[in-house]
């Protein structure tokens, strides 16, 4: 396939980005004239007041649907950018935050302070409990694969298929004992969902997304290296053990942080990688800020569908991704086919 | 003493008082200013419609069940609520149980200042009367109310009157077709149901649990009450049928398994719920213990 630049792939990202962010704002289950709703956003903005929509209407703009857009975006970003990443470092294309133990540490922690918590502590304990699960899950994993040569990438896949099959286990085990209340609990909470927003929690969000984005953005140079094989960048002077640490550890704090906002959202991280590297190719300068933006721009598409598809219900957005998204990595895979046989 | 008294209040009696008050309550409303209200309860959708206010429902969640007249846009788990879909239904009040949620969609519905009523799930016949008598002040039926508390009042006299000996134990199960049978545990609407006829639950954990025949066979169950969403094939037979060895259990020895509609019961204790309850300790009372 043809590559694409930078300089014309990028505007476009943006611009579409713009679009589906006005999208988000304008569109929802209550429908509101397109104008005022973008109105109300300039008055919240600068506390003018040019929009003519009722002070209920006001808030659905303001309050419901610009945090779970600006939550859909940070989300997006960085689970794009941590997918990437992980691909990157682990010279494997299956590679997503999910094959070192992330997703299945945080879903077992999460489960647990479903189950076992009073409903009164479970707001604030389930994201904790999620993030300290992706962490355990994570190390647990790393710690595995550690070796007297270093860490082995063998084993640190094998390590996370093993650390998600115990998880499961105990997962199950939970869903046994666990109420019927609980199980439905603990089922939505891992389909995802970016509309219930804390303001903390988009705090906390924009903080580490900024982070782990300016970090991963200093070490492209060494993942650009790290692509020829580990020895090769060993010897082109990168310090290859240091900077797996770091960048499993940077991985599990941005995964952590996305699932103990947002639950579990699956694909972004796997298909967005992929797709950014079939336009403008595998160098990591330009992967890297791009797939924060296609993944931030496709999630809140999978958001916005999520609100429409079943007004006035809604659906988990875990669940939009994954039925957008696996079609869609069959393409990517029908039409990579020769490059992988 | 073989002679028991006849039966006050049968199912299709309550139905029949439940239709008619239907169909009064919906012509007194039709002239007046229709409210618009969202329900995410199964418990307080059945008392809205039961006080005539059916029409008035402009949303309801998974659980709740309208009769066939009437129809409302789904808002989906009652736990996981969307504000904007609540909101885009423009509603004057929004009613749930304490397990609305989540937080910020309910601090969202305070926010745009709709009238918000959150009720107790009806754990016994004291809560639904309290709930009724909040519903119906809240939407100014208070003269509709009293039918359906008189008629409470009555189903519980007669529950009253056949309560089961003291120390009988009882087991409540859900069956699941040809998945296994789920014993009901404490905080359980089969709990409830023991309670209210008398009994003592033989299970102590809390929630429905996965059982098996052979340790039921050991927990020894004077009664097992059977519940199923399918009644078109008999449960107890089912059940005898799956689990043969039930039938050497006291209860069924001595013919003390009783079926139950699951339906009935999704709303914990509701006004079918009372209704069934009746049904279930008049079948209890024309096959005492020998």
């Amino acid at each position: 396939m043809q590559r694409l630049s930078y300089s014309i792939v990028l505007p476009i990202c943006l611009a579409l980005t713009v679009v589906a962010i006005a999208l988000s704002l304008t569109r929802g289950a209550m429908p509101l004239p397109t104008n005022e709703s973008l109105l109300t956003l300039w008055d919240g903005m600068w506390g003018t007041r040019y929009s003519d929509l009722a002070q209920f209407q006001q808030l659905v703009v303001l309050d419901l649907r610009l945090p779970r857009t600006l939550l859909a975006l940070f989300v997006g970003a960085m689970l794009a950018q941590c997918g990437a990443v992980m691909q990157g470092l682990f010279r494997n294309p299956l590679a997503d935050p999910g094959i070192i133990g992330a997703s299945s540490g945080a879903a077992l922690g999460a489960a647990i302070a479903i189950i076992l918590l009073p409903a009164a502590l479970q707001g604030i304990a389930t994201p904790i409990a999620a993030f300290i699960g992706a962490l355990v899950a994570t190390l647990l994993v790393f710690k595995l694969a550690q070796g007297e040569n270093g860490t082995s990438i063998i084993m640190l896949l094998l390590a996370g298929v093993a650390v998600a099959a115990f998880a499961g286990a105990a997962m199950g085990f939970l869903n046994v004992v666990a109420d019927d209340q609980a199980l439905r609990d603990i089922t939505l909470w891992q389909m995802g969902s970016v509309a219930h927003v804390r303001s903390y929690s988009l705090l906390l969000c924009f903080i580490a997304m900024i982070i782990i984005a300016c970090y991963f953005q200093r070490q492209a140079l060494a993942l650009n290296a790290l692509l020829l094989g580990e020895s090769e960048a060993r010897h082109l002077g990168i310090n290859v053990e240091w900077l797996k640490i770091k960048i499993i550890i940077m991985v599990t704090i941005g995964i952590g942080v996305t699932v103990s906002v947002a639950g579990i959202i699956g694909f972004i991280g796997l298909v967005i990688p992929h797709l950014v590297r079939m336009l403008t190719g595998p160098d990591h300068r330009i992967l890297l800020p791009l797939s924060a933006i296609v993944g931030a721009l496709l999630l809140l598409l999978a958001d916005i569908g999520a609100r429409l598809l079943m007004v006035p219900s809604e659906l988990p957005v875990g669940l939009v991704t994954a039925i957008i998204g696996a079609p869609f990595f069959i393409i990517l895979l029908i039409k990579q086919r020769r490059n992988f046989t | 003493m073989n002679q028991y008294p006849p039966i006050k209040i049968s199912y299709a009696f309550s139905r029949r008082v439940f239709l008619s008050l239907l169909l009064t309550a919906i012509g007194a409303t039709a002239n007046a200013q229709q409210q618009r209200i969202v329900s995410t309860d199964a418990g307080s959708t059945e008392v809205l419609v039961a006080l005539g206010n059916g029409e008035s429902l402009v949303g309801i969640d998974v659980t709740s069940k309208l009769p066939e007249t009437l129809s409302a846009p789904t808002l989906g788990y009652h736990r996981s609520l969307s504000a904007e879909g609540i909101l885009s239904l423009n509603p004057d009040m929004v009613i749930g149980s304490e397990h609305m949620g989540p937080p910020d969609t309910v601090a969202a519905i305070k926010k745009a200042q709709l009238t918000l009523l959150r009720l107790p799930t009806a754990r016994n016949e004291q809560i639904l009367k309290d709930n009724i008598r909040t519903i119906s002040t809240s939407i100014d039926k208070q003269s509709q109310a009293q039918p359906l508390l008189d008629h409470i009042n009555q189903t519980m006299a007669f529950i009253n009157e056949r309560q089961l000996p003291a120390n009988t134990s009882v087991a409540f199960l859900l069956q699941m077709d040809g998945r296994g049978l789920r014993l009901a545990g404490t905080s359980t609407t089969g709990n409830d149901i023991i309670n209210l006829l008398g009994g003592e639950n033989l299970s102590q954990n809390n929630g429905y649990q996965s059982v098996s025949s052979e340790a039921l066979l050991n927990l020894e169950p004077d009664i097992i009450i059977v519940a199923s969403r399918d009644m078109s094939r008999s449960p107890t037979e089912l059940l005898l049928k799956h689990h043969p060895l039930l039938r050497l259990t006291p209860a069924g020895r001595q013919r003390r398994i009783i079926a139950v509609d699951g339906r009935s019961l999704v709303a914990g204790i509701s006004l079918t719920a009372i209704d069934a309850l009746a049904d279930i300790a008049k079948q209890l009372h024309k096959t005492p213990a020998q």
